[in-house]
Parts: C-alpha cells; sequence; structure tokens
C-alpha cells in the first residue's frame, strides 16, 4: 500500500469511530435484582431441660419422654409428673400455633377394661408458650384438647411446652399409658 | 447482570431450605409412663364375729389372729359354734389375677398333741373342721372345709391344697374370709387346737 492509500484508510477508519462514538449523547443501563421469600416455618432443635424422673429420646419427627416414676409402685397410685420440651423455631409471615394432644389424656394403650375403682386414663395439663403469648388446656378425655395462636407477624422464638399431672388417689390399671402432643405451625386462616 | 440476579436468588433458595423448611412445619412430643403390676391388701377389719374376737389384725405379709373365746362347753367340753368374717376393705388388684386360700393344717388340730384317746373309747372330737369361704370380684369362693373328726388328730391333707380362683380383670372392693366352725355334741379332747389360712391376691398361691 502506498502511502496515500494508507492515508486514506486510517482516515476512513477514524470517521467510522467518531460516526459510533456519537450515537448518543448518554446511556443508562437499569439492572434490577432479588428473589423471592416464601412463606416459611421451622421448627428446629429440640432441647429438653434436665429434670428428674424423665427419660427423653429422639424420636421420628419429634421426641418421646418416658416417665420413669409415673406411679407408686407400692399401690400403683398416680404420683406427680412434669415436664418441659423447647423448640427453637421460627416463622416470616403472621402464623398460627396448634398445640393439640392426640387423646385427651394418657391413655391405656391397648384399651380400656372394665374396672370399677381404678383410673384408666391419666390427664394432664399443658401450658404453651410461644411469641409472647401463653395458654394452656386441661385434658379429659376429648382428643380435641389444643391451645391455638394466632401470631400477626413473623416470629424467631422458643417454643415451650410445659405438662403437669398432679398426684391422686385413684390407682391405675396395670399397663402403658401414652399421648402425643402434636405442635404445628402454619399459616393463618 | 443476569449472573447477579441468578446469584441473589440462589442465595435465597439456600436460606429457605437451610433455615425454613416449610410453609408449615410440625413435630409431635409423645410421653408415655407404665404401671406395673400390682396388688395391695389393706389391714382386714372384723365385720362379724360369733364366739371369737381377734387378738392381732394385720395386712399384707402380716399375720391376723382370731381366738375363739370358748371353743367348748366348760362343763361338758363340748364343741362350741363360732364364726368370724374378717373383711380387707379397699384392698385390689390392678391387672387380672388369682386369688386363693390355704389351709395349712387340714382343721383345728391340738397344736401340741399331748392327749390321746385310749382304744374302745366313745366318740371324742380329735379334729375340729371347719368351712372357709372366700368373697372377691363379686365370687364367692369355696375354701377349705375339712371335717370334724373323731377318728383322727391329724389333719385332713386332703383340705390344704390351695385353691385359686381366677380374676379376669383388675379388681378393687372387699376381699371377705368368712370362717365358721359348727357345733358338735360330743367333747373335745383337751388342748389347744389351732389352724392357719393363708389368702393371697395376685399370683397363684
Amino acid at each position: 500500500m502506498s502511502v496515500r492509500l494508507q492515508s486514506l484508510f486510517l482516515a476512513f477508519s477514524c470517521a467510522f469511530i467518531s460516526l459510533a462514538a456519537k450515537a448518543d449523547e448518554s446511556q443508562i443501563s437499569e439492572n434490577g435484582f432479588g428473589g423471592v421469600i416464601g412463606r416459611v416455618c421451622g421448627i428446629q432443635s429440640v432441647e429438653i431441660p434436665p429434670q428428674g424422673n424423665v427419660t427423653s429420646v429422639n424420636a421420628d419427627n419429634g421426641v418421646a419422654i418416658v416417665f420413669n416414676n409415673f406411679v407408686n409402685p407400692q399401690d400403683s397410685t398416680p404420683l406427680a409428673i412434669s415436664f418441659q420440651v423447647n423448640f427453637e423455631a421460627k416463622c416470616n409471615y403472621a402464623h398460627s400455633l396448634r398445640v393439640q394432644s392426640q387423646s385427651g389424656g394418657m391413655t391405656l394403650l391397648g384399651g380400656t377394661p372394665i374396672a370399677n375403682g381404678f383410673g384408666t386414663r391419666r390427664d394432664y395439663s399443658t401450658e404453651v408458650i410461644w411469641a409472647g403469648n401463653r395458654g394452656s388446656y386441661q385434658t379429659n378425655g376429648n382428643p380435641q384438647s389444643n391451645v391455638d395462636f394466632q401470631v400477626n407477624g413473623a416470629a424467631t422464638d422458643v417454643l415451650t411446652i410445659r405438662l403437669n399431672a398432679p398426684a391422686n388417689n385413684t390407682p391405675l390399671v396395670s399397663g402403658t399409658y401414652s399421648d402425643i402432643i402434636f405442635v404445628n405451625l402454619h399459616g393463618a386462616p | 447482570m443476569k449472573k447477579l440476579i441468578i446469584a441473589a436468588t440462589a442465595v435465597a433458595a439456600l436460606t429457605a431450605s437451610s433455615a425454613f423448611a416449610d410453609a408449615s412445619q410440625s413435630t409431635s412430643v409423645t410421653f408415655s409412663g407404665s404401671v406395673d403390676n400390682t396388688c395391695v391388701m389393706t389391714t382386714p377389719t372384723v365385720t362379724a364375729s360369733s364366739n371369737a374376737a381377734s387378738t392381732a389384725l394385720a395386712g399384707a405379709a402380716g399375720v391376723s389372729t382370731i381366738a375363739i373365746t370358748n371353743l367348748a362347753d366348760a362343763s361338758t367340753a363340748a364343741l362350741n359354734a363360732a364364726s368370724f368374717t374378717l373383711t380387707y376393705d379397699g384392698s385390689y388388684c390392678n391387672y387380672a389375677h388369682k386369688v386363693g386360700i390355704k389351709a395349712l393344717k387340714g382343721g383345728l388340730v391340738e397344736t401340741a398333741d399331748t392327749n390321746d384317746v385310749v382304744a374302745g373309747s366313745g366318740n371324742f372330737v380329735q379334729r375340729i373342721g371347719y368351712d372357709a369361704d372366700v368373697t372377691w370380684a363379686g365370687a364367692s369362693t369355696q375354701g377349705p372345709d375339712p371335717a370334724t373328726s373323731y377318728s383322727s388328730d391329724e389333719g385332713d391333707a386332703t383340705k390344704t391344697t390351695a385353691i385359686n380362683t381366677t380374676v379376669t380383670g383388675a379388681n378393687r372392693g372387699a376381699l371377705v374370709l368368712s370362717v365358721a366352725v359348727a357345733a358338735d355334741t360330743n367333747p373335745v379332747v383337751a388342748g389347744t387346737y389351732s389352724e392357719t389360712l393363708t389368702l393371697k391376691i395376685g399370683a397363684t398361691l
């Protein structure tokens, strides 16, 4: 390429670049970013404070507690029993908590024999504390015994459940007595 | 910029899966306690008696003692009637169980066996019979009922076998032992006569 041709090419190239730079006086780019957090609740670690006469084990989807001294071994009359269990829990939206007894008392597994003068169910009271709410229920054989809380916002707290049953003088029929307390954090109605 | 958006979304998803599991979550607390097979036998009271009185009353693992006031007529030595009822009120077993009664000797026999009857003598009462019954759980059980004997001063061994009755469930109430000695016009050989009846609720006697 001759020197003249080279000059022409450079001049053309420069003109092209200049033309491109002048396409707009300014440019704006708007860049949005973010994500979606769904309504979620979590019941996380469980803590069972040290307490006498209770054995606890982690069970599928919960915890299992055994009262070691359920009755007086001499006459099978119920001894006072109690336990407390704490769950670390969270809900990131207005929600509800329901704590409900399955059987409405500790009932004799395997059916209820006819036995006058004996107890065949061990009633108890349950106290529930969650997100500034406190409630309780007393079992009386009604399987729907429960505590319901409506919580109008998100909460991170310790969900505490306390169970108590006093001693009494009515002996219990031989066997194993059991109940299940269901704990459910869910959307507010 | 898309990468940033994707990254932000990924972080949100990770947070959701680790700290929060779902829109609702449930757990449960199962709790239980056990009641062993248990029986309680209370201290009895004498709820009826004739020609008999208690000198000691005891419940489980104890010994109650009933003394027959006038076992024989003071003038003729003829056997007098006597009876007593021991009631163990409020006793119970909290499971299907047995009620049992057992005689130690099979009759009221002379404890020291010091006086015998000579051959060819007329009748003497040498062993005093009685009838014992147990009432429990709405049913009466025939207990030992050795006969009065004029020929033997030994207990009736056939009446010393334990008698057990099955109770099909828990029962709480009065355990009642009734004992009756029938009168006999024949004289009784001198001596001190005794018998021991063992009562049991729970396992087989």
